[in-house]
């Protein structure tokens, strides 16, 4: 059970462009999410939103890689991931623009369980809404026996 | 805040490389007591990803794979997370194209 996710898409625009968008904290707040990041390898910051139940909304990160305009990595590590997973960047420039490549890899086991609290949509599909329940009650029971030690 | 328990995902991992487990053998690579890794199992029963069954005297612990394979399918909600905000990153570029 471990899939690497891959995705590539080209924007019309130029890659110092894309890489701002990428590594500017305001710019990031505005596609991704509410952060701390700081365009500085060895740099800890979070992404941030909104809790849900079994979920507190964070995801720790640390800046891994750092090749402006060219490439970028963070560690990636939501609640009840096991190990942290890997978001890597890489910027092409061509013809059009930018091609811009995004792997998310190290999904191992149950360790993308609570990411997928933090997907608007996912919410939405047949899959959660079966799973839900029964990942909300080991959740809630993982916080009651933190809480009695 | 809900971590995870490394100890349960360990089971997991146990009983998916192979099934049919006692809790003797289940908890000889910890350092925990039977007790304590027959309630980690409880907590795994009781969300419905492992079953219990008696051997004799004895009961044996299995994955249930579905729960699991709906979980694995969760990496692939993890796909259009990832689908929406790249979408989102197109919007912004664009409604920036003016800046420098």
């Amino acid at each position: 059970m471990k899939r690497d996710l891959h995705f590539e898409i080209v924007y019309p625009h130029p890659p110092e462009r894309v890489w701002r968008a990428l590594t500017d904290k305001a710019a990031l707040g505005e596609w991704l999410m509410d952060n701390t990041f700081e365009p500085r390898v060895g740099h800890h910051f979070q992404f941030r939103t909104d809790p849900r139940p079994g979920f507190d909304g964070i995801v720790n990160c640390e800046v891994t890689h750092l090749d402006p305009p060219r490439s970028l990595a963070y560690t990636w590590h939501g609640g009840w991931m096991g190990r942290p997973t890997i978001v890597t960047y890489t910027l092409e420039p061509v013809a059009e623009g930018t091609r811009l490549r995004l792997d998310h890899t190290g999904f191992q086991g149950l360790g993308g369980l609570a990411l997928s609290f933090m997907l608007g949509s996912g919410w939405k599909s047949n899959i959660l809404r079966r799973s839900l329940p029964r990942v909300l009650d080991l959740l809630a029971r993982d916080e009651a026996v933190s809480a009695q030690r | 805040m809900a971590i995870a328990d490394p100890t349960r995902r360990r089971l997991i991992e146990l009983l998916g490389a192979q099934p049919g487990h006692a809790v003797n053998a289940l908890a000889r690579p910890f350092d925990m007591t039977r007790p304590a890794i027959s309630q980690h199992l409880k907590v795994l029963r009781d969300a419905g990803l492992v079953t219990e069954h008696k051997i004799g005297r004895e009961r044996r612990y299995q994955l249930r794979a579905a729960p699991l394979r709906e979980v694995s399918e969760w990496v692939g909600q993890y796909e259009k997370f990832w689908q929406q905000r790249l979408g989102a990153l197109g919007a912004y570029l664009d409604s920036h194209a003016g800046e420098p």
